[in-house]
């Protein structure tokens, strides 16, 4: 029995690398893998209920996907947003994903607009607004270049196309950026929700750094 | 200027946009058409029949291939993409046929040294693989994706649709009788296998897929909110049911033709010669 102690603890060496890998299976993600996971950053912004929203403290524990938009888009943010709720609404996907929508153009995205706009695709989905100088200080804390309206087309906005996913430890270990396939999102949503909140084993860097 | 509808990135809208190159190729299926009739000096009933018929297939592919729907299936909605296949296929291809004179047909596979490719092409079980062959590829996602993402690609896909249209009906409706099966019962089977049977098959995978097949229609601006994955069970339909009418109304026909053949009855009065 003694002799067999070594391969019984290797087995379990093994299974237990197995499950961590299941958790966070490196390289083995549909979306884009960040060279250095990002940490979330502690950002307060004013919800459609016109109340402040603290990002870190509101979507702790959650798989949280971050994306910089705004309502009157046409194209990205609507592909976007469309996805997720196509992919949010079927029953194998987590229940208690956070989706957070943070508009690039807070002249126009009053509160009422953008829940207006969130309803259409998923009321579960946080709109999130401030002025352009918090807009612009968040785009920078999640490392974007800032968002402002093309020059021969003011009510349009060059902005980042990519949506974050935070797993519940807070960690953003990829990015979805546009052209994302709902079975890419299948595919990689369960795999960040079983990441274990308490989970400090990838060192993530601070937001922005 | 584009010259052929295929993928734009641009949200849907009513605004007509001009394709002169679908308008080139139509001119260039009816105008020579036309002038070979005119030539012939053929004017009698018969004559102005077919060439009613013939145009009319023009006319369907034309609506199937220019705005609204062209753009709509090319680069939008995988429903319309789907309705522009079974009009391609069994409403303009059967009427181009039927509108065909013999002489013509003649004329034209003599200068295109295609008769005996025809004739090979013609027979029952080609006709049908053929056909369902290049279904299934024209409509496989990979297929879809990369030939709709640009106008070469979109316009030889929809001139392989007028192809396996116009190879399908041979066997039935060909203008050179001795193209047409002479049975009734091969040809009432063969449409009901080769048009009613065999594409049921994809249309299974489309309104019963658990995702999005097509990341043309997946990723495109959405149309007045149609989630993509709706839309594909559509077009699923669409391939299902829209041809039942125009499949069963064929075999009926046939099989009323072969009644009145084997009972020695005249047939009933009838229009156009539809089928022979």
């Amino acid at each position: 029995m003694v002799s067999r102690l070594p391969l019984v603890l290797a087995v379990l060496l093994v299974l237990s690398a197995c499950g961590r890998a299941a958790a966070a299976p490196e390289g083995a993600w549909a979306g884009v893998e960040l060279a250095r996971p990002m940490a979330k950053p502690h950002l307060v912004l004013t919800d459609t209920d016109g109340n402040p929203y603290d990002l870190v403290g509101r979507t702790a524990g959650r798989t949280t996907l971050v994306y910089f938009g705004y309502t009157s888009c046409t194209d990205i943010c609507p592909i976007h947003l469309a996805q997720l709720a196509q992919v949010m609404a079927r029953n194998d996907m987590p229940r208690d994903i956070a989706v957070v929508f943070i508009t690039v153009d807070p002249r126009r995205d009053t509160p009422e607009v953008m829940r207006r706009y969130l309803d259409s695709f998923d009321p579960r989905f946080v709109g999130l607004t401030g002025s352009v100088a918090e807009i612009d200080e968040a785009q920078r804390m999640f490392g974007l270049p800032i968002a402002r309206p093309e020059t021969d087309d003011p009510g349009v906005y060059g902005h980042a196309g990519q949506v974050f996913a935070f797993a519940p430890d807070g960690v953003a270990r990829t990015v979805y950026p546009y052209g994302t396939r709902q079975t890419q999102w299948v595919h990689d949503l369960p795999l960040l929700d079983a990441i274990p909140a308490a989970t400090t084993a990838v060192p993530a860097t601070e937001a922005g750094s | 200027m584009r010259f052929w509808c295929s993928t734009v990135e641009s949200p849907w809208s009513w605004r007509f946009v001009a394709y002169p190159g679908i308008w080139a190729v139509m001119a260039l299926l009816s105008v020579p058409y036309v002038i070979a009739v005119r030539r012939r000096g053929d004017s009698g009933p018969e004559a102005k029949r077919k060439m009613r018929l013939y145009l009319a297939g023009v006319i369907v592919l034309w609506l199937a291939s220019d705005w609204p729907l062209g753009l709509l299936g090319a680069s939008y909605l995988a429903s319309a993409h789907m309705a522009q296949f079974m009009l391609y296929t069994l409403v303009a291809a059967p009427l181009m046929l039927l509108g065909v004179p013999e002489w013509m047909g003649r004329r034209i596979l003599s200068r295109l040294r295609a008769y005996g490719l025809v004739r090979r092409l013609s027979r029952p079980l080609v006709a049908a693989v053929v056909f369902n062959g290049l279904l299934l590829a024209t409509h496989a996602p990979w297929t879809v994706d990369t030939l709709r993402s640009n106008q070469i690609g979109s316009f030889v896909m929809d001139m392989l649709w007028l192809f396996s249209g116009l190879v399908v009906w041979l066997p039935v409706i060909s203008p050179l009788p001795e193209f047409r099966h002479r049975s009734y019962g091969v040809k009432i089977v063969y449409v009901f296998l080769a048009l009613g049977v065999v594409p049921v098959l994809p249309a299974g995978f489309l309104t019963f897929a658990d995702f999005p097949l097509y990341s043309t229609y997946e990723l495109a601006p959405r149309f007045y909110g149609l989630s993509a994955q709706n839309d594909q069970q559509i077009a699923g339909v669409i391939m299902k049911v829209a041809g039942i009418p125009v499949v069963w109304a064929t075999m009926a026909v046939m099989m009323s033709r072969w009644y009145h053949q084997t009972s020695g009855a005249s047939p009933a009065p009838r229009p156009p010669q539809l089928i022979s």
